[in-house]
């Protein structure tokens, strides 16, 4: 099996269990993106896979090889630290040079590997400059160059943007997801921001609670989240408590705001029973317009309690149903306005209200 | 971002307050620097001059291959000589006790830091008498080794040798190296190793590489700061190595106290001060030198021993400071207890065990006799001399803070001006009072009071860098806010800057009273025999042969330690709480 395999693997953490059994797979040329809450131990994960901390029980696995018990400095893994960890006492060229003398030893020919990189990177000019002179941006650049400079087998990102500004983070996302397929080294990149994590992610893994709570491509992830929890997670709030009241034809389920219906794949039917208490997550609705008919189901009658202009439209606060939900909306709507919406059935989510 | 240099004493905090703003005004305020600068050139600079007089004008007596030419060789070079060799065997035990202490986390490690801390606030005769207590003909560690092996005489014959400086230099100065590189050590960032290691570098490639290359600046200030106290030491030597072992300071004593040649005296001093002098330079400037750290909380970097390497280290540290540092501290003290010994003259068998004697002796005058000074009186002397040293220099400590101008240009004026203070030893000062205060027009030789001016001398540096970085903390929005509202400037001083400044001011006090009760070098000069201080007869009772003598000095180095150690506490405990906050 090639690849990285990660398996059973637990920490604790001041006697509270941190990672209660984790499993993951990165492919060969995949890059991973772990996501989960602060403390939520995706760091210590990427600590442990790294070997810079040792797990309490588990495996590592590299192209079928047992790594569990191979020091840090053996595994031949790139670390990426949130601060970069640039060595203060070097130049920006000796630090990209760092790994190459110490792995090929000092006499070898880096030169041009070096210079090599720091055309690459952007960096040519900056080759004899102290770390210390370097914006956050470049500080970043240096960083992924001396990682990539040992062609490590696997690439190991923790929060590597989370340091800079928001229009810079958007930049050097570009590039981190351009390098990362160019050279074609599988990564696990840690985030808590689900749009970096969108961004270069070809899989994504949620931590939470010590266990991996769903995986799979973006888009499966956030279209179908498995749990309440997945769905907070992914800024999805709009979220109705409501009960099965029907499933012959398709799924109805009575809410505060109204009742919604659900047409689901028949092999899915058997799990949902009259009675049952669910939850919906509403992804997103539009204005009833004239030329809808008016329709009792699959719609909200709420009240207006803010709407602001954002870049995608205005992001608008409605009052509905005993709960406040946010939609966007394409136009502004004076606060305390009555309005009626209505919700695509593909936008509706539906989940058992009991967490298992 | 500047290594911060976080000395337990205010004696190491060589650094200047990052910041001085205007303080006072008006040009009348200048009026008040006159009483200081009087006192310093009647009791610092003519008594200093008068050395530099004395030492040039009898150049030609220094003939090349004289004796006196041989003296001066082999003084400076023994004096760099055991320097050197205490710096080094300072680190060699400092950084692995700063590893283990900073880096580590494990029971008994704040104990053992504060514990590192207690032998540099001590004054230097009682140093000494620990370490005689510990490893001294009658000291613990050989009379525990006789007990074990029923030998006749102690076995441990240190006292007297360049070992027992050495031990005595390391557990005096250890505490720089364990503050100020552990300090380092602690907020360097733990990932900057750890990316070593993920580019390949093993633990020991990524230390040579990463972490020594990091400290290596704080590593070289806290050497440089070591060897200047080994440099300067005089009662360590003095007390522990004998006559045989002339440091400058040693020499400089001895030449002008028993062999009255005070032109070769003069000379050493003056090459004393130039090379101190020198070495404070060095300091500073390596000291100010930025070091590259990204700083990190401390708590990201403590952890918990990994493997039975890191243990083993561990454990062997702890041991090694707790016979270092424990053993002297705890000697002396059982020592003044604890009697073992035959008091002089005595025939009968002695009894050994727990008693109070060396202290209820303290205020006897046992033989009637009518030239003994009883020690009690000695304590009084000193605390007589703290009293107005602590006074002395509190107030022109702060005439100084308002009345000198603390900014512009003369900013670097001002701080050379203390330095030059610093740099001279106790010993030149009191070689400088008793050739000039023996002669006309001032014939004070005799007079006791010479010796608080000494000590105040000694003290005013360390109570001006308190004073002046309490002032300047204050913002000057306080004073104009005070002005505005009608306050004249004194009545801004008055009800402004001293109550914001009181707890500097106690402590500016309480530090002068403790380096005055320790005071040992400018006192040797200037003690009568009427009227001895505490360090002074700790000194003469230590020379003095018999079990109640040698009892009777440690419980006066005991009671020195102990009030010492009280005092530094107290400042400890207060000196950085002061109201203002600082503002970024």
């Amino acid at each position: 099996m090639s690849g990285l395999d990660v398996h059973g693997i637990h920490k604790m953490y001041e006697n509270k269990p941190l990672l209660a059994g984790i499993d993951l797979q990165v492919n060969p040329g995949e890059t991973i993106c772990l996501l989960g809450a602060s403390g939520s131990g995706k760091s210590t994960l990427l600590r442990i896979i790294a070997g810079l901390e040792r797990a309490d029980a588990g495996q590592i696995l590299l192209d079928g090889q047992d790594i569990t018990h191979v020091p840090a400095h053996q595994r031949h893994f790139g670390y990426m630290f949130q601060d970069y960890a640039l060595f203060p006492h070097l130049t920006v060229a000796d630090n990209i040079a760092f790994g190459l003398k110490i792995q090929r030893g000092e006499g070898m020919d880096i030169a041009p590997r070096v210079t090599k990189l720091l055309m690459q990177f952007n960096l040519v000019g900056f080759s004899s400059r102290t770390v210390q002179e370097l914006s956050g941006g470049e500080q970043q650049r240096v960083a992924l160059a001396r990682t990539l400079a040992v062609n490590p087998r696997l690439l190991l990102l923790d929060e590597p943007l989370a340091a800079l500004d928001r229009s810079l983070r958007k930049q050097l996302l570009g590039e981190i997801r351009s390098v990362l397929h160019q050279t074609g080294t599988p990564a696990i990149y840690v985030t808590h921001d689900q749009d970096e994590a969108y961004a270069v992610g070809d899989r994504l893994l949620l931590l939470s609670g010590g266990v991996i709570l769903q995986s799979g491509i973006p888009e499966e992830v956030y279209q179908h989240p498995e749990t309440k929890a997945v769905a907070t997670f992914f800024g999805l709030n709009n979220q109705l408590s409501g009960r099965m009241i029907n499933t012959d034809a398709g799924l109805r389920v009575r809410t505060a705001a109204g009742d919604f219906m659900i047409s689901v794949g028949s092999q899915k039917r058997e799990s949902w029973f009259e009675g049952m208490p669910v939850t919906l997550i509403l992804r997103q609705a539009r204005e009833l317009s004239s030329s809808d008919t008016k329709r009792s189901m699959n719609s909200l009658h709420g009240v207006v309690s803010d709407s602001r202009f954002s870049e995608d439209g205005y992001k608008t606060i409605i009052h509905v149903g005993g709960v406040f939900m946010t939609f966007m909306l394409d136009r502004h709507i004076l606060t305390g306005e009555a309005i009626s919406l209505i919700v695509d059935e593909m936008d509706i989510t539906i989940l058992p209200e009991v967490e298992v | 971002m500047a290594a911060r240099v976080d000395g337990s004493h205010p004696a190491v905090r060589f650094d200047p307050p990052a910041r001085l703003r205007k303080i006072g005004k008006s040009p009348r305020w200048g009026l008040l620097a006159i009483i200081p600068l009087l006192f310093l050139t009647l009791f610092y600079l003519l008594p200093v001059l008068q050395v530099f007089k004395n030492s040039l004008a009898d150049l030609p007596f220094f003939q090349p291959g004289s004796a006196n030419i041989k003296i001066i060789y082999r003084t400076v070079g023994f004096t760099f000589w055991q320097a050197t060799l205490s710096t080094m065997l300072t680190l060699l035990l400092g950084l692995p006790a700063a590893y283990v202490l900073y880096r580590f986390e494990f029971p008994g490690r704040k104990l053992l830091r504060v514990m590192t801390a207690i032998p540099f606030i001590l004054p230097t005769v009682v140093v000494a008498a620990g370490i005689n207590a510990f490893i001294g003909p009658r000291g613990w560690a050989n009379q525990a080794i006789q007990q074990v092996f029923s030998l006749e005489s102690p076995p441990i014959l240190l006292v007297g040798t360049l070992t027992a400086i050495l031990i005595a230099h390391v557990f005096y100065n250890l505490t720089i190296v364990i503050r100020l590189v552990g300090t380092a050590w602690s907020s360097l960032n733990p990932r900057l190793e750890q990316s070593a290691r993920m580019l390949g570098a093993s633990s020991r490639q990524s230390f040579m590489r990463i972490t020594l290359p990091l400290l290596r600046p704080v590593i070289v200030s806290a050497a440089l700061l070591v060897f200047i106290f080994d440099f300067t030491s005089f009662g360590v030597i003095l007390l522990l190595g004998g006559p045989k072992f002339a440091t400058l300071e040693v020499e400089i004593y001895q030449q002008a106290l028993a062999y009255f040649n005070i032109p070769l005296a003069s000379l050493l001093a003056l090459l004393q001060m130039l090379f101190t002098l020198l070495l404070a330079i060095t300091y500073q400037y390596f000291s100010t030198r930025p070091i590259p750290l990204v700083p990190a909380a401390e708590k990201q970097t403590l952890r918990a021993p990994q493997g039975w390497k890191q243990k083993t280290v561990i454990v062997l540290t702890v041991v090694v400071l707790i016979m270092l540092i424990a053993g002297p501290l705890f000697s002396l003290v059982g020592s003044s207890l604890i009697r073992t010994d035959a008091n002089r003259g005595q025939r009968e068998t002695v009894t050994t065990g727990w008693t109070l004697d060396y202290y209820q002796a303290l205020a006897t005058n046992p033989r009637e006799d009518y030239f003994y000074i009883p020690p009690v009186e000695a304590i009084w002397n000193s605390l007589k001399f703290a009293a107005v040293t602590a006074m002395a220099s509190l107030m022109l400590g702060l005439m100084m803070v308002y009345g000198f101008p603390w900014r512009g240009k003369k900013r670097a004026l001002m701080e050379a001006m203390l330095m030059v203070p610093l740099g001279t030893s106790a010993v030149t000062l009191g070689l400088g009072y008793i050739i000039f205060f023996n002669q006309p027009p001032f014939t004070w030789g005799d007079s006791q009071w010479l010796i608080p001016m000494a000590h105040t001398l000694v003290a005013l540096p360390f109570v001006m860098r308190g004073l002046l970085s309490a002032v300047a903390a204050i913002p000057p929005s306080y004073r104009h806010s005070a002005a505005v509202l009608g306050a004249s400037p004194w009545k801004v001083i008055w009800l402004i800057d001293l109550p914001i400044i009181r707890r500097s001011l106690v402590s500016s006090l309480v530090f002068a009273f403790t380096i005055s009760l320790g005071e040992f070098g400018a006192t040797t000069f200037l003690a009568r025999p009427e009227f001895p201080t505490l360090p002074v007869a700790i000194f003469r009772f230590l020379s003095l042969p018999g079990g109640m003598n040698y009892g009777q000095a440690m419980a006066m180095s005991t009671i020195l330690m102990l009030v010492c150690a009280g005092g530094i506490f107290f400042i400890e405990n207060t000196l950085f709480v002061n109201p203002v906050r600082e503002e970024k």
